[in-house]
């Protein structure tokens, strides 16, 4: 294991997008969760310690760094299909790297960006608290959202994941990656509630859910029309029944294709 | 007889309608310099493919070292197939360590600097592949299959797109590796490279093996007979006529004609004497693997 992932930081170390689109990532989920009292969006209540104090703070935190797994989803896609452009892949199995370890290879390092982007997400939302409500009063409350967000980010680069080794070119990967994340949401809106929280993106969203959910739901019951909403056992079995899925076609795919 | 390292019996591959390659057997053996010989399209990289693990046969097997078809046999070759793949934003150094790690090289760094050294790249190890020449980068594919130190090397084009000084070097190189006595498996479209280095060849054309054997059973001592005459209309005639030997082709200003084995060219000067014909010119030739190599695939 040690010596795939020496293999892979060998690699990455010197790969210019991987460190573009972590910084992004590193300088933009701070940013915005920092400063996000100030944006006052609906059903945000206005006191900062409100926001940032546990365990909301562990939900904000989350809920605002899964909207920037895209860019770590790309790291996947443009690192993965790389290695079939170069034909890198196709070398690295002829050097005698098995399919196996190939996949593993790339799940590892799924794993292991997931690992340093949930730490970080925690640390964000520990500076945020700190910042705001000058301590970590209650931060033991909510703490579950450290390995649903691990559960979460590791999802997105699945499909990440699978869509690179299915189609081995960066352009069609990401069009695709960012087309079933666009256009599966904007299906939702059209869907019926009842069925549109089982598509498999919105599972995995909503595992980090809107901080102020409940307000939310209790305004639309106010307007008659109350959301169908999976419970979080639900959302995280289903969740976890989509992963295994795309990660068995994923690892098919290696063992079986031509390289 | 020496060891067997490896072993193809019955090798079959179709992509789609096209059939690659149809029943494929073929055995090498330790210390040997073996030849793949064959036009485009004859099946010689995928067989390599299918060997080196990045292709599926349809049908039959093939062993490396008696140990068959296990992923752990490519760790003890060192293969480079059709294209040098590397990170075009990592240097050759870099690239080499990657080699490296997959193929668990003890005393990586001071391999990579003797690497670099044999095949010429010291100066230049520190730069990206990106920025490499042609020659330059199959010179870091031999190297990254060296690095290992394997005990066969599998070579397919390793001239491919080189200029004549590359391909020298390239040469050169290649047959001061098989001067170590290491078993080199080398497909190639430049005939006399292969002649000049090899000990064994295999003739492949539509996916099958047509001949294959020693060098020398190839060569077969095949004699190769030119000859000329004021009348070359005349000449051929008579040649036809006589029952042990045959004009193979006319190049307009000469004859080259085929003999049974247990004739001699002064029988045929003889004979042809006899029959009113005096030659002026009588050539006898060792045929070279380029014309048995055509006529092999043309027949």
């Amino acid at each position: 294991m040690m010596r795939l992932l020496k293999i892979e930081w060998a690699k990455l170390s010197s790969y210019k997008p991987f460190w573009w689109l972590s910084g992004l990532y590193l300088i933009m989920a701070p940013l915005l969760i920092l400063f996000l009292d100030q944006l006052g969006f609906a059903f945000f209540p206005s006191a900062a310690e409100e926001i940032y104090g546990f365990p909301t703070g562990w939900n904000v935190s989350a809920w605002i760094s899964s909207w920037f797994q895209i860019l770590l989803g790309m790291i996947i896609v443009i690192f993965a299909t790389n290695e079939f452009a170069a034909k890198t892949a196709r070398q690295h199995i002829i050097d005698g790297l098995t399919r196996k370890e190939f996949f593993g290879s790339k799940l590892l390092l799924t794993g292991s960006i997931s690992i340093i982007a949930t730490a970080y997400m925690a640390i964000i939302a520990i500076i945020a608290s700190l910042i705001y409500t000058g301590g970590v009063d209650n931060v033991m409350n909510g703490i579950e959202y450290i390995p649903i967000f691990l559960f979460q980010t590791f999802g997105y680069l699945s499909i990440a994941l699978l869509f690179s080794l299915l189609l081995r070119s960066s352009g069609y990967a990401i069009l695709l990656f960012l087309c079933v994340i666009f256009v599966e949401w904007l299906i939702r809106q059209f869907l019926p509630s009842e069925i549109a929280a089982f598509s498999p993106i919105g599972v995995i969203a909503r595992l980090t859910p809107f901080p102020f959910l409940q307000e939310l739901i209790d305004e639309m019951t106010r307007n008659g029309e109350t959301p169908f909403v999976l419970d979080r056992g639900e959302r995280f079995a289903i969740g976890t029944a989509y992963i295994l899925g795309i990660l068995f076609i994923a690892y098919q795919n290696v063992m079986r294709r031509n390289f | 007889m020496s060891e067997i390292v490896l072993k193809v019996e019955n090798l079959s591959k179709s992509y789609g309608n096209v059939q690659a390659l149809k029943g494929l057997s073929l055995e090498v053996t330790a210390g040997s310099v073996y030849g793949f010989l064959g036009p485009n399209g004859s099946g010689k990289t995928t067989t390599l493919g299918i060997l080196l693990g990045i292709l599926t046969a349809d049908s039959g097997q093939f062993s490396w070292f008696g140990n068959g078809q296990d992923d752990a046999n490519r760790m003890r070759l060192g293969a480079l197939l059709e294209t040098p793949n590397f990170y075009p934003y990592l240097s050759a150094r870099q690239n080499l360590k990657i080699t490296g790690l997959i193929k668990n090289v003890n005393n990586l760094e001071e391999r990579i600097d003797q690497v670099i050294k044999r095949v010429g790249l010291s100066g230049r190890d520190h730069d990206k592949f990106k920025t490499y020449s042609l020659g330059m980068k199959q010179r870091l594919a031999i190297g990254s299959a060296l690095l290992s130190d394997p005990e066969i090397l599998v070579l397919d084009e390793p001239t491919n797109g080189l200029d004549p000084q590359g391909i020298a070097d390239i040469r050169e190189l290649i047959s001061s590796i098989a001067h170590d006595g290491k078993t080199i498996i080398i497909a190639s479209h430049i005939l006399d490279e292969i002649e000049k280095i090899c000990t064994h060849v295999a003739i492949m054309k539509h996916g099958k093996l047509l001949s294959t054997g020693t060098l020398g059973e190839i060569l077969g001592g095949q004699m190769s007979v030119t000859v000329a005459s004021d009348n070359l209309n005349a000449l051929t005639d008579t040649i036809n006529s006589l029952a042990w030997a045959k004009v193979s082709r006319n190049t307009g200003k000469e004859l080259i004609v085929e003999i049974e084995k247990d004739k001699t060219t002064a029988e045929l000067n003889k004979a042809l004497f006899e029959k009113g014909i005096v030659l002026n010119m009588l050539k006898t030739d060792q045929k070279n693997l380029e014309s048995i190599f055509l006529e092999t695939v043309q027949s």
